[in-house]
């Protein structure tokens, strides 16, 4: 057996640019199916991560999809907001144990920002129930005041000190700036791997003050009011975006659900948290079947490819299976070399798809968690991932049958002379 | 040619009586061929041995009869997952349990005296208007005794065996770490909630994977939590060390 494998190893050496090109064909199908299903399993966890110990999530009365991605993810936009009112009402309800208040709708450098009180930092949680942990700094205590994100304050590079101007909207257009109302970095989170990184945090009443000479999305022309001016209005909010809330006992949760949902006030919406993001996968889950069939026919179509040149090549090499046969090897030796030369290229294909991917991930992850907040962990390949790597091997195995096959065929029919 | 409409008259009559008898997604299959199989003869037959006018009335009635069949047959049963309607509840299983955990059912969980209900005791609904303030008193009233739905304390640290449907709080890494046991299927969305003694706050011991299990077997240690709000009603919690899939 040894011999064979030297042999084949060296014959196909000799070939080596076209079976190069069918192994990198096969690399780069295996880098797609395995990228795909890592990319898919880790979107999902990074969902999951994002929020935890929050028993409901309160808000004006829309999708409980979109609440959650737009309170939590910062994703899209709510229709309305909620009155104030209704989260007093709430904050005072004998079944909740504590409530986070927040309002969005701003935006810095394409960065969302959200006014909120500072709950937010004692009873906030994401991953296995972690709260919230400062790198530098502490959180906002005055008006004018704001805690970034790990991920904003390093893509910003703003410091502890540091002076800012936020925007109106969430885009990142220059004008509709606050300019006459700067605000101070007071500290700075520690990195999450959520959407908190991304987050500028201010006070609730902030949001009110920088908005109080605005109407309608813009200054009022004629009208302005100093920084210092403002604080003597009343800056309570009337209108939030959604609450966060937490429960004495988290089985109460539905009945508070649809205390929530009849209240006869306001129009609102409680959602749970994980139900909402099961919810969200559903809907994607077409999409994601769609792209694992994609990657899939992906591969078939790179071992077809391998079977096509292995084929092609067949009717050239009769002469060196030929000299083979006349110095000893059998026709079933012949077979097996065909095998191992096909199986051999869909083995390295593959390791070197798996090599491709460790690369990929090396050198994508920081511009992925960057740009998108996903976070791609470094990991060993887990069970499922190492079953799609032998089902690729087998195909490839079942594959290089083929010319194993006509080889022992052809090898029999021509003897020991073929005839040209 | 007539034998045609006669089978097909037997066909239906099968369709309505068979499913019984038969497990469903055979029958489907079965029928589905046998379908296609005649269909075929028919239409061969039609087309090589019948006059013109006969043929096209043949086919008009042939047509109006296969589509009736065609809507008879059930599809509701769509690959292995099995679909729960609203207000569902789990059957009791057929074989008792060996361990020592006691099969319990969520009667057992309300306290044998409580009626929430005795409110519309007094009243005769069929009487009533539905806007009569009597009414919208009745149900305020049972909703209040929902909230305040007492526990059965005799069951504090009784190890049970109970199947229910999973709500899950803390859902990481696809795996579960907490979550709530419901007696009926779609408690979590629309219909109203079920009362404080017929929800179980779990704990299971290892966390669960999710792959869309909702039916499940719990067997733990229940216990029996005071209330510490101004709302009254108590809880159940149960550390389980063992949870399983339902099967029907």
């Amino acid at each position: 057996m040894k011999h064979l494998i030297q042999l084949a190893s060296r014959s196909a050496w000799n070939r080596r640019l076209t079976l190069g090109l069918t192994l990198a064909a096969i690399a780069f199908s295996t880098l797609l199916l395995l990228g795909v299903e890592r990319l898919r399993q880790d979107a999902r966890e990074n969902f999951a991560l994002s929020v935890s110990g929050t028993d409901l999530i309160i808000g004006a009365r829309t999708s409980s999809v979109q609440l959650l991605l737009h309170a939590i993810f910062h994703i899209g936009a709510t229709t309305t907001n909620m009155r104030w009112s209704s989260y007093q009402e709430l904050s005072t309800h004998p079944l909740v144990a504590w409530t986070i208040p927040i309002t969005l709708g701003d935006s810095f450098h394409g960065y969302p920002v959200l006014g909120t009180t500072s709950a937010y930092f004692e009873h906030f949680q994401y991953g296995h129930k972690q709260a919230l942990q400062f790198n530098t700094g502490a959180p906002f205590k005055q008006l004018f005041e704001v805690v970034l994100g790990a991920q904003a304050a390093a893509q910003l590079q703003l410091r502890v000190g540091a002076q800012i101007t936020l925007q109106h909207g969430s885009g990142d257009l220059a004008h509709a700036e606050h300019a006459d109302k700067p605000f101070t970095v007071t500290g700075i989170l520690a990195p999450t791997g959520t959407p908190v990184d991304r987050t500028i945090h201010i006070p609730i009443e902030a949001i009110e003050a920088i908005h109080l000479d605005w109407q309608g999305g813009a200054p009022i022309p004629g009208v302005s009011i100093s920084p210092e001016h403002v604080r003597k209005f009343d800056l309570t909010p009337k209108t939030i975006t959604a609450i966060l809330v937490g429960l004495k006992q988290r089985a109460a949760v539905f009945r508070m659900q649809r205390w929530v949902n009849t209240y006869p006030a306001d129009a609102l919406i409680g959602i749970m948290p994980a139900l909402a993001l099961d919810e969200l996968w559903q809907v994607v889950s077409v999409v994601e079947r769609l792209l694992l069939a994609v990657s899939t026919m992906v591969v078939i179509v790179g071992l077809i490819g391998l079977l096509a040149v292995i084929l092609a090549s067949l009717n050239e090499r009769r002469r060196e299976l030929a000299i083979l046969r006349s110095v000893g090897a059998s026709p079933r030796d012949l077979f097996i070399l065909l095998t191992l030369e096909g199986l051999g290229i869909t083995v390295v294909g593959a390791l070197s798809g798996v090599a491709l991917l460790t690369l990929l991930t090396i050198s994508l992850s920081p511009w992925l968690q960057s740009h998108y907040g996903l976070v791609i962990t470094l990991r060993w390949l887990n069970m499922n991932e190492i079953a799609l790597v032998i089902g690729i091997i087998s195909i490839g195995l079942l594959a290089s049958i083929i010319p194993g096959y006509r080889a022992y065929r052809m090898s029999l029919a021509d003897g020991l002379t073929p005839r040209l | 040619m007539i034998r045609f409409p006669l089978l097909y008259r037997l066909l239906q009559y099968l369709l309505q009586h068979l499913p019984q008898y038969l497990p469903q997604h055979l029958l489907q299959r079965l029928l589905r061929r046998l379908l296609r199989h005649l269909l075929h003869h028919l239409i061969h037959h039609l087309i090589h041995h019948t006059k013109l006018t006969r043929l096209m009335l043949l086919i008009l009635c042939g047509g109006l009869i296969h589509v009736h069949p065609g809507v008879l047959i059930n599809e509701s049963i769509a690959g292995g997952r099995v679909e729960y309607r609203v207000g569902e509840r789990l059957a009791p299983t057929k074989k008792p349990s060996t361990s020592a955990f006691k099969d319990t059912a969520w009667d057992d969980l309300m306290p044998k005296d409580w009626n929430p209900g005795k409110a519309f005791n007094a009243l005769n609904l069929s009487a009533l208007d539905d806007a009569d303030p009597r009414a919208a008193k009745a149900l305020s009233q049972l909703q209040t005794a929902l909230d305040n739905a007492p526990v059965v304390s005799a069951l504090n640290g009784a190890r049970i065996r109970i199947p229910g449907f999973l709500v899950p709080l803390e859902n990481q890494r696809g795996e579960i770490t907490e979550f709530l046991l419901v007696p009926y299927f779609g408690a979590c969305v629309h219909t109203p909630p079920p009362p404080a003694n017929q929800i179980i706050h779990v704990f299971p011991n290892k966390p669960i994977k999710n792959d869309m299990m909702e039916a499940v077997w719990v067997s733990g240690i229940l216990e029996t939590t005071r209330s510490n709000t101004g709302l009254g009603a108590a809880g159940y919690r149960l550390k389980a060390e063992l949870v399983a899939p339902y099967q029907r």
